[in-house]
């Protein structure tokens, strides 16, 4: 009764036209970030905060919470009709969606996203409501090492990936992981790898690897296309409805499935989106009856990833709420926006600002409400972006990838970066090295690093550590299948008879 | 096992890409352990992950030549281009279009500090669509700057972000 009584004190709360208002505003603005490349959700939630200083403390958490979840909703449009993922969960989005759109299903691919978010996102508020602390709680039984074996994890998902040919998969997965190594060690402030240039200090932006691997290698891809045929491959929008009921059916167990694994793994800091997305998929693949459909436009590619990391954003907040602890970039500046308004996240904000937390929660169930609304009319919109003649859309692809990457740093050598990533990716693209593996492992591998180096410092360099507790056992075990699945249907492949070719 | 069909196969992307790993794998192991370290005690040090990751790498090429070039059921992938290899087209001719693509990202690179964003990006729009489509020269201009205005206002005058203005600033 105390979860009812709750509840409705939220929405008492959320429900004011001000509090609608700015929920509304959020979602718009969080879409608009997220469709925007580089103009991710840190960067959207950092220029908007001196705004709400002067707002309600619960209006402004309200505006800010839709922005974040927003932008999860936008992130999906760019990767599905340019192949441009603008933030890391959306990467396992372009596998299929991408290629759905190429066959004309852009429509469709859309409003799987959006209705998978909408369903991710309310059902992940469901969760929160009945189970958030409990579920917090469990995720801090997460230390290093279970850090490291869960991303050990979802590295071994990229054999779900890339089934057909496992060496190149992990050729791709180890340039990702180097390429991570690049840039300031943050244990010893060694540089690493930047070889004198000042600018790699950073490290290598996730942002510019994907914008290049994907969108720029896809233009490039095109321009030979156009050059060769001199006709440019047009993707016609097909059907007058967003989704068929086939295709609703197609997704709906992608949707639950995706749920679950996104709201377990948001509760753990930095990895949640874009690992879930990443296990959604190879999940997807794997329950499957027809898993060579993937990455040729597999409805439910598209479903699972964005039902996981909608799910997993929404999870993350949650768990900001509730123990206090951010679990990426994004909630961590949301963080430093609480305690600027005088609340401190975490258990005792539950018991001392109920009204706060629960209008919070509340405004959650609203938002999801009014991102459907405002995204399914708006898949027709940008349904219509496909219909641009291909010498405009390829070149303002490039334009907005170039501005994308550089109002990351404001550094030009950004855009040769890009461009860079753009040649490895078109030859990877024409050689089937599958880039998505890359970036996976470009984005976890520093915090892999991290949380090896930190286990052995807990073990005093014993290496059995990862085996002898027992959460990071069974990860590891469940890595272990992952691995040893795609390597004996590739040997058993070979063994196979070719038929005399 | 004949020489010729080894070296035959030797010519295509996989295994030159496998044989070219392995210098620069080793290379950049050479560069890690010869990086002055800090003298912070540690059970394991910045090099290790990278180490590892190369000495992975290295492996890993070994077999992709191995499977490339004496492996059966060779990868179709690297059959094709290597049937493209040897038709009469050019190497510039089948690139050129890339080749080009690419120029204009790099002289955009070069221009887009000192010209300004709204020139630069004009430019940009204006050669790319040119590339793709030949004609609509004015549709181009138009789209161009359109858009390179429109970016403009956007980041700079809503979102506060600064674009580089330029000869125009």
């Amino acid at each position: 009764m105390d979860l009812l009584a709750n509840l409705s004190l939220g929405f008492s709360h959320a429900l004011s036209w001000q509090n609608i208002l700015f929920c509304f505003l959020g979602a718009l603005l969080g879409t608009v970030i997220g469709v925007l490349p580089g103009i991710g959700p840190v960067v959207g939630i950092s220029l908007l905060l001196p705004i709400t200083f002067s707002m309600n403390p619960t209006s402004a958490v309200i505006m800010l919470a839709g922005i974040y979840y927003g932008s999860a909703y936008g992130g999906s449009t760019t990767s599905i009709l340019v192949n441009a993922p603008g933030e890391a969960m959306s990467v396992a989005t372009c596998l299929d969606g991408y290629e759905m759109a190429k066959q004309g299903r852009a429509k469709s691919a859309l409003a799987t996203a959006a209705i998978g978010s909408f369903f991710a996102g309310t059902l992940a508020t469901i969760a929160t409501t009945l189970i958030a602390v409990p579920i917090a709680e469990f995720a801090l039984r997460f230390a290093p090492p279970e850090f490291f074996s869960l991303m050990f994890l979802a590295m071994t998902t990229v054999g779900a990936l890339t089934a057909e040919a496992p060496l190149k998969g992990m050729f791709s997965t180890l340039i990702g992981l180097f390429l991570a190594m690049v840039g300031m060690d943050q244990q010893t402030g060694q540089v690493r790898f930047t070889f004198g240039i000042a600018e790699l200090a950073d490290g290598i932006d996730f942002v510019v690897a994907a914008i290049g691997l994907f969108a720029v290698a896809e233009v490039l891809v095109q321009a030979e296309e156009i050059s060769r045929t001199g006709a440019p491959e047009r993707f016609q929008v097909q059907g007058a409805y967003w989704i068929s009921w086939q295709e609703f059916k197609d997704s709906f167990k992608p949707y639950c499935r995706g749920t679950l694994v996104g709201y377990m793994m948001g509760a753990l800091p930095g990895i949640g989106p874009t690992t879930s997305s990443f296990l959604a998929y190879a999940l997807e693949k794997k329950v499957s009856k027809h898993p060579e459909k993937f990455g040729k436009g597999a409805i439910e590619g598209v479903a699972g990833p964005e039902a996981a990391n909608n799910a997993a954003s929404t999870g993350a907040l949650v768990h900001l709420l509730a123990l206090g602890i951010p679990g990426s970039a994004t909630t961590a500046i949301m963080l430093g926006a609480f305690i600027m308004y005088g609340l401190q996240p975490g258990p005792l904000l539950f018991q001392n600002n109920p009204d706060f937390v629960w209008a919070i929660i509340a405004s959650m169930y609203i938002g999801n409400v009014i991102l459907l609304i405002l995204n399914l009319p708006l898949v027709n919109l940008f349904a219509k972006l496909l219909d641009l003649p291909a010498a405009i859309l390829y070149s303002l692809v490039l334009t907005f990838c170039c501005v994308g990457v550089f109002t990351l740093r404001f550094a030009v050598l950004d855009i040769f970066l890009v461009l860079g990533f753009g040649v490895v990716g078109y030859f990877m693209k024409k050689h089937k090295y599958p880039a998505a593996p890359l970036l996976l492992a470009l984005v976890l591998g520093d915090l892999m690093e991290q949380a090896l180096r930190r286990s052995l410092a807990l073990s005093d360099g014993d290496w059995t550590v990862f085996f002898t507790r027992p959460i990071s056992l069974v990860i590891l075990v469940i890595a272990a299948i992952f691995l040893a699945i795609p390597l004996v249907t590739f040997l058993r492949r070979r063994a196979r008879p070719t038929g005399g070719n | 096992m004949s020489l010729l069909p080894l070296s035959k196969s030797w010519f295509r992307f996989d295994p030159l890409l496998a044989l070219l790993s392995i210098p620069i794998a080793v290379f950049l192991i050479y560069v890690e352990l010869e990086t002055p370290k800090a003298n912070i005690p540690q059970a394991v040090g910045p090099e290790v992950m990278p180490i590892g990751i190369l000495v992975l790498l290295i492996a890993n090429a070994f077999f992709l030549f191995g499977q490339a070039v004496y492996g059966k059921g060779k990868p179709s992938s690297s059959a094709a281009p290597a049937a493209e290899a040897h038709s009469s087209e050019s190497w510039l001719k089948k690139y050129q279009a890339v080749l080009l693509v690419l120029l204009g990202l790099i002289v955009y690179g070069f221009i887009l500090v000192p010209i300004g964003f709204v020139l630069a990006t004009t430019f940009l729009i204006i050669y790319e669509a040119r590339l793709l489509q030949r004609g609509k020269w004015i549709r181009n201009a138009a789209v161009g700057f359109g858009v390179s205005v429109g970016v403009y206002l956007i980041f700079v005058k809503l979102l506060n972000v600064m674009l580089p203005a330029g000869i125009l600033g």
